[in-house]
């Protein structure tokens, strides 16, 4: 505020002379022309200062945190996507694509260890690493019998994490703040020592039982109340879903491909076929804050944007309910029966990033994702177009910067499942995970921080964002890439990764409050 | 804050645009007392290059605004400097 006051009394001054040269020329010979004359060229300055607050303003202003914004109606949703709009997305599919297993998501397999290592129960633990692969229940031991090298590299986040812990002693004061934050933010669907939440206590709840059954639950009408039109149903549920917190929205029809095969929440184990009632995926973004997000790995988290999609999810869920439909909510941070990001692309939110994220207009890898199935006629939105493919092939920012070299620097992407796509190394992200200064195992977002494509939104973004897929050439993606290198600065991937590897470092200095020395009586030894 | 007010950023923009019509007519009737020959695609040039030079400014201080400063500076100094050529190339060829 101080430095504004002061920008208002030179702006003040500078009137001033522009006055005082009008009365000197009024005192002389009072001649319009002169005193336009003597006043153009402070006129001149006036306006690049002018331009120049302006800026700054629009660089600190908090309209520019899309999503977080003051305004809210969807506004942060403010790309046209309708140029951009194809019949086809842009992942590559060859016909050897098939159906994602339960136990091929990293967190599936972890959440699985972790429930035999330390049972909800509080049990006996079912399996430990010393008991061997022969040991562990199925389909986890034919996962990893086929990938003995996953198993090793599974095995190794076990004592990483043991040492994270360890070692929390060391940084317990630093990111004491951004820690709890982050744990305030879990705490709707964790308990603080990490352990899951009472299922009873979880919103959206958890499904228990078939989805015939479980996605019908709460349905009071004997007929759904029929939309006027597919076009009504998808307006209708856009605007609602934003005004609970979403600042993406978009339809599709679901493609059972992205369905996990071999597990269904609420029944378990087994093969399912994907329920008729999952006939369209409603999908919903959120960003994580801004100023935080820049400042990971260590002052950031992803449980705010995870807690505010869990809370969408089962609102919308529920207000489709009261309509007598069917729903069911995907959400955070691993409660999903699909694979999110083709299901976002599908719906035309954005296009899949060399890091493996959805990348989107509007928030670039700063989205985070969840969806509702139903069987609501809706009118679907098409996938887009804006280029992402063509510039991640470029840029490799994230690969170069990442601490554990999990991204694929590979120029071309390959075929995996049949989709193609840049590789990405999951073991070894979680390793980075349990190797960055937290408490506990929360993520890492060094790859969401520091893509091209995470801007707020100000005019300058908006100028790139705009221009830079309408250019056919190529030419405005290799300038905007160069600046992006030669401008911005980027910490080596080692110096994310604390002492005596690295330095705790972040690619922005992290914001005023999650600094602890400003707010606490302690000792800065850091 | 006021910065961020409904009042204060129509009127900034306000003064702003007067400050611009000064600048507009003042530097028309310079043109005239210096003997330039001005013509369409001159003026057309200069407000150009008027444009790059605010870019220049507006875009370096939008970065230091959201955390940028190295950025900010970096994106001031590239841009200046191709201003300051383009101006002088500008005043020597073109004017």
């Amino acid at each position: 505020m101080k430095k504004h006051l002061k920008v208002m009394r030179i702006l003040l001054v500078l009137g001033f002379i522009v006055l005082g040269l009008s009365g000197s020329a009024e005192a002389a010979d009072f001649n319009f022309r002169y005193l336009l004359k003597a006043a153009s060229p402070v006129a001149a300055l006036l306006g690049i200062v002018g331009i120049a607050l302006a800026g700054y303003w629009a660089g600190k202003s908090f309209d520019s945190y899309t999503g977080w914004e003051r305004h809210t109606h969807g506004a942060g949703m403010f790309f046209n996507r309708t140029p951009f709009r194809r019949e086809k997305p842009t992942y590559g599919v060859t016909a050897l694509a098939s159906r994602l297993n339960w136990e091929d998501s990293l967190f599936h397999r972890i959440i699985t260890l972790k429930s035999l290592v330390r049972p909800p129960d509080g049990s006996p633990p079912k399996w430990v690493p010393t008991m061997g692969l022969e040991k562990l229940p199925e389909p986890l031991k034919s996962y990893f019998e086929r990938r003995p090298e996953v198993y090793q590299l599974t095995l190794k986040t076990f004592p990483l994490i043991e040492r994270q812990r360890a070692n929390w002693k060391n940084f317990e004061v630093q990111f004491a703040i951004a820690d709890a934050w982050s744990n305030a933010l879990a705490s709707s669907y964790v308990e603080h020592d990490g352990k899951d939440l009472d299922s009873e206590r979880l919103f959206p709840q958890e499904p228990k039982g078939p989805p015939e059954v479980w996605d019908y639950r709460g349905i009071r009408r004997e007929k759904p109340l029929p939309f006027k039109s597919p076009k009504h149903a998808s307006e209708l549920i856009k605007k609602m879903t934003h005004s609970f917190g979403a600042t993406l929205v978009g339809i599709t029809k679901l493609n059972p491909d992205w369905c996990y095969q071999g597990f269904l929440r609420g029944v378990g184990p087994g093969k399912f076929e994907v329920p008729k009632s999952w006939e369209y995926a409603i999908v919903f973004v959120t960003p994580h804050d801004w100023d935080s997000l820049y400042a990971n790995p260590t002052y950031g988290t992803s449980y705010d944007a995870y807690a505010r999609e869990r809370m969408i999810g089962g609102h919308l869920e529920t207000f489709l309910h009261e309509l007598g439909y069917p729903a069911r909510a995907h959400v955070p941070p691993y409660y999903y029966d699909i694979v999110m990001p083709p299901v976002a692309i599908d719906a035309g939110l954005g296009e899949q990033g060399r890091n493996g994220l959805l990348i989107t207009p509007e928030l670039g890898c700063n989205a985070r994702l969840a969806c509702v199935t139903t069987n609501v006629p809706m009118e679907v939105d098409k996938p887009i177009d804006i280029g992402v493919a063509d510039f991640c092939k470029k840029c490799k920012i994230c690969a170069e910067r990442c601490p554990g070299n999990v991204i694929s620097d590979e120029d071309e992407p390959k075929v995996v499942r049949g989709y193609k796509r840049w590789e990405i190394r999951h073991e070894a992200c979680m390793h980075i995970w349990a190797s960055v200064a937290r408490s506990h195992l929360t993520g890492c977002r060094i790859c969401l921080a520091v893509c091209p494509y995470t801007r707020k939104n100000n005019w300058l973004h908006s100028l790139s964002r705009n221009i830079e897929p309408r250019d056919p050439t190529g030419i405005t993606s290799s300038m905007l890439l160069w600046m992006q290198k030669k401008f911005f600065k980027y910490p080596e991937a080692r110096e994310f990764m604390p002492p005596p590897t690295g330095r705790n470092a972040t690619y922005h200095e992290p914001p005023e409050l999650m600094q602890t020395d400003k707010w606490f009586d302690v000792e800065k030894t850091w | 804050m006021l910065i961020y007010s409904t009042f204060f950023q129509p009127l900034f923009w306000t003064v702003m645009g007067l400050i611009y019509a000064v600048l507009i007519v003042g530097a028309r009737y310079w043109a005239q007392d210096l003997g330039l020959h001005m013509t369409w695609w001159k003026w057309l040039l200069v407000a150009l290059w008027y444009v790059l030079l605010s870019f220049a400014f507006a875009g370096g201080f939008t970065l230091m605004g959201e955390r940028e400063p190295k950025a900010g500076g970096r994106h001031l100094a590239f841009f200046l400097a191709i201003a300051v050529v383009l101006g002088a190339l500008l005043w020597i060829v073109v004017l």
